[in-house]
């Protein structure tokens, strides 16, 4: 069964830290339109904040000239935040989704992101090329607000 | 993220409120090191009780945290009693991660042994 999109929006930021804060402001003020609890809110906040830090970090080795692009769809029960870079992207995305992984220790690291993501949300999809970037889609359903 | 500082004896009180994310992370680092090395306190206790988000960069620097003060022979301790719903959340985040391995939880500062 397909839904109808209720509501989206599609913004670019560059990659500065501070831009995490917005992200996660963007996306939960989008998904407060359905009303979802302060606990489901909280989930996806911190998936989100976890996959614009990945590609600051990683996609893009901290270089805020370039760009990250958010997209936020709206459904009857659930959005779906898609956040991508161009950046140098991942070799084996099966390791790199692996609790406790992490390519970068010295700066302490917890190698926790993609676990995080995965548990926080209900579906998580990973798409990476090597030098083409990497895009991360996000499902969040408000199981508060019943099958909808 | 604000971060507020204090000795007792021995323990470092480290009362970290707002948002702790990647953005901040490497502040916060650099302010309790430092204060870890001027003060040459044996122990610490993090309190994170009333922040309002936190993600992975949590982990790094609770862990980070962990190996300088545990290097220098002392105990990293973490307040488990906060009332806010998100502190919850935070629990939840960390014990994913497994920091109760290595970091000792406790109900109060007493417990830390001041």
């Amino acid at each position: 069964m397909t839904m109808d999109r209720k509501n989206y929006m599609r913004v670019v930021f560059p990659a500065k830290s501070e831009n995490e804060s917005l992200a996660r402001i963007l996306a939960s003020s989008m998904a407060a339109q359905l009303d979802p609890t302060l606990e489901e809110i909280s989930d996806l906040r911190t998936a989100v904040s976890e996959a614009v830090t990945n590609c600051i970090i990683h996609g893009y080795k901290e270089d805020s000239s370039k760009e990250i692009e958010m997209i936020c769809e709206l459904y009857d029960n659930y959005i779906v935040v898609t956040v991508a870079d161009q950046g140098c992207g991942i070799a084996d995305v099966q390791l790199a989704r692996k609790p406790l992984y992490t390519t970068d220790p010295e700066n302490e690291r917890s190698g926790m992101g993609f676990t995080i993501m995965e548990s926080f949300s209900d579906e998580l999809d990973v798409e990476s090329a090597v030098n083409k970037g990497t895009k991360v889609r996000i499902k969040k359903i408000f199981h508060s607000l019943g099958k909808g | 993220m604000e971060l507020e500082m204090k000795r007792k004896g021995n323990l470092l009180i480290l009362k970290v409120t707002g948002e702790l994310d990647h953005h901040c992370a490497d502040e916060l680092r650099r302010r309790i090191d430092r204060e870890i090395l001027r003060t040459l306190v044996k122990d610490v206790v993090f309190d994170f009780t009333e922040l309002t988000f936190m993600d992975s960069a949590g982990i790094g620097v609770l862990m980070g945290r962990y190996r300088t003060v545990s290097h220098l022979g002392g105990t990293t301790w973490f307040l488990t009693e906060g009332k806010t719903s998100y502190f919850k959340h935070v629990m939840k985040i960390l014990e994913m991660a497994g920091v109760f391995n290595y970091i000792h939880k406790c109900k109060s500062l007493k417990e830390c042994g001041v």
